[in-house]
């Protein structure tokens, strides 16, 4: 055993489990290769179960890639601090206010923000363009000072840090690989400017086999694809072992499938490392699939935070609602939110558009709702899903959705159909225009 | 001396040509765009007015002459009221070769670096200047071209003192004026192949460039 430790282990087993998400299976053949071939080459602790070359299938049900179950003890791998497997950050937020100074005049991107993420947790920030997580985000790296406010890291008072000081590890939305570095130098960065001490070229060995690039060290990040670059910069910015990993928008810039897998690989990363990470998105169901706790910001103000079913099934708000489904939107004085009997002091109302309970046959009353009538004006295919415009009597419209097989069965509609609908006053919620409204204040 | 004066000016005007660049493009402050007007005055005073400004300043009646007494110091007619001659007239090649590039740069880069831990002087050495070199390296060509080839303020405050102060450009000058022909073309040849040199490696320093960025 060339040298010892014991953290290895555990970052081994993290290896082989995202070995499945982050690849198709060609890639997966050829990543074995590679690896076995790199094992070959003396990188490491070349037990004689690692120099074997490994099939897919071996991989996949998360065989040790670096350490035999013998070397394990002795093998002194990645580690750096005390341990490899970081216990995460308790990240608090309190009153979290950011303005900017323009030429217009002072804009106030972050409202007064209240926050806990929990250790070794996945946080992610979701709301439309321009409502403030970025700039939530910088904050939290100390890449903007704060106009008011205080950030907590554990129970050390972070405000005021600098940013070089606070080890947290950043992936940005342009992904920012130093050009002129090659992928290796890129991840060694850290190491070189923090002097930590340890074996840097096996170390940065380790990070490109946990993000599956192995072998691409001796490149430069123009040689690289988008989602090769985006996992650079993964590796550059788990290096130096950061108790935080900031995430803005890290799969912005590529396509659905490509997506997808590094998302699953992420969070199997981030599990393995233990990592406390915030990342911001666009995606809805990114962070629904990925996050323990999501953050919805709207305006520089937190509209909700919870879990993504509580999120999913319990909306706090209007803005929440209309943001994370399909939603209906009609007067409050419409034939059918009186007939619904939903009282509201507001102007209008919402409802999913799966909460209608639709009858082909006239009803006078379900289960004690009154029913209203309508008539279906329009058909919208959209390929796995057919979406009907309905009509009441009043003119008010509401969208209705069914999925491609129900159309062409049961539940198929025509135009010009008379039909018979009501929706339970618990799933109708009352709002101002104003109360879903992202345009920033200005 | 024309090598003497590219030695001392073009590294000065590198550093602070470099620094100012930055200032100016990171910082929002009244008065930068009148700043940066002031950095082309070089360019719209003709050199000969230039020099005379330094004479004035410096010489035997100038403003700063009795400090300069006190001090020992020699400015006028001497090696440091040429390099200064020549570090005003040379002064904004670099700086504004800098300027679109650092206006153009991707601060993120910076700030990447910044969150792995570099201290400031760190990410200017690992990240912004490998990100500026060529343009700065351009900046700098283009110094030493000027610096080699500046006549009319080096002439009027050097006093063109043969062997002393003078120039190989100024010997030239001075040298076709007195009928010493052969004299003036043999300097202007050497003149000319220091600006060959500048050129070629002005060439090659943008072919590397080019081949960097097809990398
Ligand atoms: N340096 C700055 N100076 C002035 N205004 C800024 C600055 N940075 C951000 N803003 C403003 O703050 C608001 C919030 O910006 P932020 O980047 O945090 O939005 P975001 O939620 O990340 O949006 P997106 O999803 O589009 O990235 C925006 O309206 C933006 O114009
Ligand atoms: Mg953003």
């Amino acid at each position: 055993m060339p040298r010892s430790a014991e953290h290895i282990c555990e970052f081994a087993g993290g290896l082989s489990e995202s070995a499945g998400p982050l690849q198709t299976a060609d890639a997966q053949a050829a990543a074995a290769d590679e690896r076995a071939s790199a094992n070959g080459n003396g990188a490491g602790p070349a037990s004689a179960v690692a120099e074997r070359p490994r099939t897919p299938a071996e991989e996949r049900q998360g065989f040790p890639s670096i350490s035999g179950s013998g070397g394990v003890d002795e093998y002194e791998g990645i580690q750096m601090q005390a341990s490899q497997r970081t216990s995460g950050l308790l990240v608090r937020v309190r009153n979290m206010v950011k303005h900017f100074n323009t030429s217009k005049g002072v804009f106030k991107a972050v409202q007064g923000v209240d926050v806990d993420i929990e250790p070794s947790s996945i946080c992610a920030l979701l709301g439309p363009s321009g409502s403030g997580k970025t700039t939530l985000l910088r904050l939290i790296a100390g890449l903007e000072g704060v106009t008011d406010g205080r950030i907590y890291f554990d129970d050390l008072d972070a405000t005021d840090l600098a940013v070089q000081d606070r080890q947290v590890g950043m992936v940005f939305q342009s992904y920012a690989l130093f050009n002129h570095k090659t992928v290796a130098e890129n991840v060694m960065f850290g190491l070189e400017v923090r002097k930590l001490d340890v074996d840097r070229r096996k170390r940065v060995e380790d990070l490109l086999e946990l993000v599956q690039l192995t072998g691409l060290g001796d490149r430069y990040p123009r040689q690289l694809s988008g989602g090769q670059r985006q996992r650079v910069a993964l590796a550059r910015a788990l290096a130096s072992n950061p108790k935080l990993l900031l995430l803005d928008e890290p799969f912005g810039a590529l396509d659905a499938v490509v997506r997808k897998q590094l998302r699953a690989g992420l969070k199997e990363i981030v599990q393995t490392v233990g990592v406390t990470t915030i990342i911001v998105t666009h995606d809805q169901e990114e962070a629904f699939d990925l996050a323990d706790k999501v953050v919805i910001f709207n305006r520089g103000f937190i509209e909700q935070i919870g879990s993504p079913t509580e999120i999913i099934r319990r909306p706090a708000t209007p803005f929440v609602m209309k943001f994370v489904g399909d939603t209906n939107d009609v007067p409050a004085a419409s034939l059918l939110v009186r007939r619904s009997r939903f009282l509201t002091s507001k102007s209008r109302v919402m409802f999913r558009p799966s909460d209608i309970q639709l009858f082909t046959e006239f009803v006078e009353s379900v289960d004690g709702h009154l029913v209203t009538g309508a008539t279906v004006s329009e058909r919208a295919n959209l390929g796995w899903t057919v979406r009907y415009t309905l009509r009441f009597d009043d003119d008010v419209e509401v969208e209705y959705s069914v999925t491609r097989e129900q159309a062409d069965g049961r539940l198929g509609l025509d135009i010009g159909q008379r039909i018979y609908l009501y929706v339970k006053p618990e799933a109708m919620m009352g709002f101002e225009p104003e109360d879903i409204d992202s345009a920033p204040i200005l | 001396m024309t090598l003497m004066l590219a030695a001392v000016s073009v590294p000065l005007n590198s550093v602070f040509g470099t620094v100012a660049a930055i200032l100016i493009t990171r910082n929002e402050f009244p008065g930068k765009v009148l700043l940066l007007s002031l950095l082309d005055m070089p360019f719209s005073i003709s050199p000969v007015v230039t020099g005379l400004m330094l004479t004035l300043l410096y010489g035997r009646s100038g403003w700063f002459s009795s400090f300069l007494a006190e001090h020992g110091f020699n400015i006028v007619f001497a090696f440091p009221g040429m390099a200064l001659a020549t570090m005003f007239v040379t002064m904004p090649f670099v700086v504004r070769e800098l300027i679109p590039t650092l206006e153009q740069m991707d601060l993120s880069q910076e700030e990447a670096a910044r969150t792995l831990g570099a201290n400031p002087l760190q990410v200017f050495w690992h990240v912004t200047l490998p990100n500026i070199r060529w343009g700065l390296m351009y900046g700098i060509i283009l110094t030493n071209a000027r610096a080699m080839g500046e006549f009319g303020a080096v002439s009027v405050i050097s006093g063109n003192i043969i062997g002393k102060t003078q120039t190989l450009t100024l010997f030239v000058e001075s040298a076709y004026k007195e009928y010493n022909t052969e004299a003036a073309f043999a300097a202007a040849v050497l003149l000319s192949l220091l600006a060959l040199m500048t050129l070629w490696v002005k060439d090659r320093v943008e072919k590397a460039a080019a081949a960097e960025a097809a990398k």
